[in-house]
């Protein structure tokens, strides 16, 4: 495989045809910086922010924004109200929590008890050691499940063969439209106690494997799961971007002699920079949603000491035992926590200079 | 077809089955005795309805003589029939309807048939009736979810069954119960039931066990004994010449003798359940010197977990069996286990599945036996499966027609009422085969479904006689086994739980699969029920004393 300022080699080749076209789109906006990587073109694509001196623009009064605005807002009604009728007012019943909420009396009958289901959520010790389990798995992911799709992502873009790409791309996805019980059921045929490779060594005198069942790999068996199931999936986003990398850069950067490394230290990280934090913030955002069925289908194999996760530990809170206060407390405290977290991510990202994926005007 | 409305498999929805065992046993009707009656409701918010005087407003047992079994149930077994009749009995003389036009709504496992209207089943059972019944099918699965919904919404059809796990887990249906249904007692209670022949045929527990807030408010669907049993691999223990175990140490040495994990064998799967009861532990609670003591405090039940742990131990369960892979059945099928504990009714979906390709398959019951000389102790099913409702405020003439639907739909096995809404009607959508059991035609497999079958019940009876020696060894089993039934002090009275006492059942539960799969020591286990008592199992031992005390029965 070849990198692609490689095919285009020296100066006069042109550039690699199927990377012609993106590189058209994006090309105005890195253009007048040129090579002076990612950073630098943010001055022309955030005219009038900062740095460039010219005096802000005064804030115009809401009429005169609502008449310059008002066919924006009016296409985003329908969404709003989506939102309002599917989010928003179910995210009202999050009272219960405040409640001893039974389906029977619904919201309005059920008597008031103040915070004493947050206490006896706080006070159990089987919530906090979920909510150990979720922070360590959200953590192994983070460090050993986010950087890979981005790899996966640039070694694939790397594959000059359309063709070739297409079926690689293929099968990296496929495995995620495979339900995490299929997923969990082909781990356990292959390197389970009674699986291909157990067998394979028992029959040779070995003794077999012992990781499906053995709560010490774990983690080990939950990531190497996610990363075989959605990597592919989460290239998606990182191949659009990488897509948008003007290919000038490249030529430019090996007409200067930037060898491989360098042209992917200093331009494609930097290229992918504003998306690789965008979706750090939101995963951040939803660190204790570390998933719920590939648990719930794992947690007697493993034993619920290391595998219990909030989302697990919730529905045997609520559907066990019919305590939905308990589950709808649970859930509070989750995305309250979540809400937290994405708001300093957000203020992290402004200080590095990112958008985040948001910012006020 | 399932012989008792389905629940999910308790290995994949774990809580169902914990749910299930929650509730106790009716049992020995004699035994209930006559004191105060009222319904409570204790601390926590659990509940339980009054077992007293409940024969004033349960229908006297008329049973139906009709049809006589080939051979007898004892001990309150089921009776069996070695074959299919040649004649069918007519149970009723007439159509019981008077034309009148109900919805009902029942779960349905599998494919939703054809509505009413595009439906020759329908519409022949309907005629036969003399009612149109028209039915709102609930995917099974996922009923719980519905039903809830349905309660909260009181949204209830004229007729509606609940499966008898779905009450347990709404919260206050004790309440919901009164509000949305009729109360059938009037219709019912006494000799007014001599008016339903079919319905007075039920076994007064299950009647018993549909009493809510001192009213009968359902229709039950009467339950086999037992629930759960060992089935063993018959043809590979006869090939191997090794006779059934007689105790549980007999057990792991055939269990070491079958283990062969080279050649994909293992000896057993997980079998917990069995083995309590085999060791003599109590379903719930054994009332004792004025005390209760709570299964996870006896003796027994610890020496059955150490028991399942040797089991672990000596590497005889199988590895996806220890993983809670869902895939036990296939495993016992395929024989890669020879021992398996599953529902009594995984037998004849194994041979209905696997004697086509392998004529020799042969499963049994592993015969029941206790430790040390002691017998074992049989945990009883709840003695009703599921319970169908009337809708509240109907005419009493409304009322009546239902009940004739009901009375119809309870018609036994060997009766053409019964052959009627199970199969349809004969030539068109069944045909008898040789020996006599009807064959589902490609129209019948098109429409015939089990909606009628689940708006009433009928007495358990083990009828499938084409799978060989299948009716003999089973009633040979049952009445070995019934006669070491569990006296339960709670029996007959439908309790629902306080929530703290179930909610502190998971952890425990938790423990006992992290002991028997080697993740955890044994010595874990006083830990684990000293945390069980301070987070609910006290809390739920003087509701269940002041249940106790309030029948009369400490």
């Amino acid at each position: 495989m070849t990198d692609r300022a490689d095919s285009s080699g020296g100066t006069t080749a042109p550039p690699a045809p199927r990377s012609a076209a993106p590189a058209t789109g994006s090309g105005g906006r890195g253009g007048p910086d040129g090579g002076r990587g990612g950073r630098g073109d943010r001055t022309p694509r955030l005219p009038g922010r900062r740095g460039t001196g010219a005096p802000r623009p005064r804030r115009r009064s809401l009429r005169s924004r609502l008449r310059r605005d008002w066919q924006l807002l009016l296409m985003t009604l329908p969404a709003i109200a989506l939102l309002a009728v599917f989010h928003y007012t179910p995210t009202l019943g999050n009272i219960i929590a405040f409640q001893d909420y039974n389906p029977w009396d619904g919201v309005i009958g059920s008597p008031w008890v103040g915070f004493s289901q947050f206490e006896r959520l706080f006070t159990d010790a089987r919530f906090w050691s979920a909510a150990g389990n979720t922070l360590m798995i959200a953590a192994i992911q983070l460090v050993f499940f986010f950087p890979i799709p981005i790899g996966l992502a640039i070694l694939l873009d790397s594959v000059l063969s359309p063709r070739m790409r297409l079926l690689l791309q293929s099968i990296v996805y496929m495995p995620h439209f495979f339900s995490w019980v299929l997923v969990v059921t082909l781990f356990q045929q292959i390197l389970g106690g009674a699986g291909l490779f157990s067998q394979i060594l028992r029959q040779n005198g070995y003794a077999p494997l012992d990781v499906m069942t053995n709560p010490d790999a774990f983690l080990f068996v939950v990531t190497s799961q996610m990363i075989w199931k959605d990597a592919g999936w989460g290239t998606i986003i990182f191949l659009a971007a990488l897509a948008a990398i003007n290919q000038n850069l490249y030529e430019s950067a090996a007409v200067d002699g930037a060898g491989r490394w360098r042209r992917m230290w200093h331009i494609t990280l930097p290229g992918l920079r504003p998306v690789i934090i965008l979706l750090l913030i939101l995963k951040l955002g939803d660190i204790l949603n570390v998933g719920f069925e590939q648990f719930y289908l794992q947690r007697d194999a493993f034993g619920a000491n290391v595998s219990e996760v909030l989302d697990t530990f919730i529905y045997h809170q609520t559907l066990v035992t019919g305590n939905f206060s308990a589950g709808a407390v649970a859930g509070l405290v989750k995305g309250i926590v979540g809400l937290i977290l994405i708001v300093l991510a957000n203020k992290l990202a402004h200080r590095m200079g990112e958008n985040g994926i948001y910012r006020r005007s | 077809m399932p012989p008792t409305p389905r629940r999910p498999a308790p290995t994949r929805r774990r809580f169902l089955g914990l749910m299930g065992a929650s509730t106790t046993a009716a049992f020995a009707a004699g035994a209930l005795g006559a004191c105060s009656s009222g319904s409570s409701a204790g601390g926590g918010g659990g509940s339980a309805s009054a077992a007293t005087s409940l024969d004033d407003l349960i229908p006297t047992y008329i049973p139906f003589d009709g049809v006589a079994p080939d051979i007898e149930g004892l001990h309150g077994a089921p009776s069996g029939f070695t074959s299919y009749p040649d004649t069918f009995v007519q149970a009723l003389p007439n159509p019981p309807g008077s034309g009148g036009h109900y919805t009902a709504m029942t779960p349905l496992w599998g494919p939703v048939p054809p509505g009413l209207g595009n439906n020759s089943f329908f519409d022949y059972v309907n005629e036969r009736i003399g009612t149109t019944v028209e039915f709102n099918f609930q995917d099974g699965d996922t009923v719980i979810d519905k039903m809830n919904a349905v309660i909260a919404g009181r949204d209830v059809a004229d007729i509606t069954m609940f499966p008898d796990w779905t009450i347990n887990l709404i919260p206050q249906f004790n309440r919901a119960v009164g509000e949305l249904f009729e109360d059938l007692t009037p219709h019912l209670a006494g000799d007014a039931a001599s008016a339903y022949p079919l319905l007075a045929n039920l076994e007064s527990d299950a009647w018993r066990w549909n009493v809510f807030n001192e009213k009968l408010m359902g229709v039950p669907w009467p339950a086999e004994p037992f629930g759960n049993w060992v089935l063993m691999r018959q043809d590979i223990l006869d090939e191997l010449g090794i006779d059934p175990p007689t105790s549980p140490d007999d057990l792991f040495a055939i269990g070491e003798e079958v283990n062969d994990p080279d050649n994909n064998r293992w000896a057993f799967g997980d079998f917990n359940l069995s083995m309590r009861q085999v060791f003599g532990a109590p379903r719930l609670w054994r009332y004792e010197n004025g005390e209760l003591i709570h299964m996870f405090e006896t003796e027994e039940w610890r020496a059955s977990i150490e028991f399942m742990r040797r089991i672990y131990d000596a590497g005889l369960m199988h590895p996806d069996v220890v993983a809670k892979a869902d895939n036990s059945k296939e495993l016992l099928n395929s024989g890669q286990i020879v021992f398996n504990q599953d529902g009594l009714g995984a037998w004849n979906e194994a041979y209905a599945q696997m004697l086509g390709e392998n004529a020799d398959f042969r499963l049994d019951l592993m015969p029941v036996f206790g430790q040390g000389g002691n017998d074992p102790v049989m945990h009883k099913s709840d003695p009703s499966g599921q319970s169908v409702f009337v809708r509240k405020g109907m005419d009493p003439a409304q009322v009546e027609e239902i009940l004739g639907v009901l009375n119809f739909c309870a018609a036994p096995f060997g009766t053409r009422e019964y052959m009627d809404y199970r199969y349809g009607e004969e030539g068109v959508h069944h045909e008898r085969n040789d020996d006599g059991a009807p064959e589902l035609t490609d129209l019948g497999n098109s429409e015939v479904n089990d909606g009628y079958y689940f708006i009433s019940g009928r007495p358990p009876a083990i009828t499938e006689s084409q799978y060989p020696d299948f009716v003999q060894w089973k009633t040979d089993w049952y009445n070995h086994a019934a006669q070491y039934a569990e006296e339960d002090p709670f029996a007959g009275i439908r309790i629902q739980r306080p929530e703290r006492f179930s909610a502190a059942e998971t952890p425990m539960t938790d423990k006992v699969e992290d002991i028997i799969r080697g993740r955890e020591d044994l010595s874990q286990l006083d830990q684990a029920i000293s945390d069980w008592r301070r987070d609910g199992g006290d809390e739920g031992r003087e509701f269940y004393m002041g249940v106790l005390q309030e029948h009369g029965r400490d």
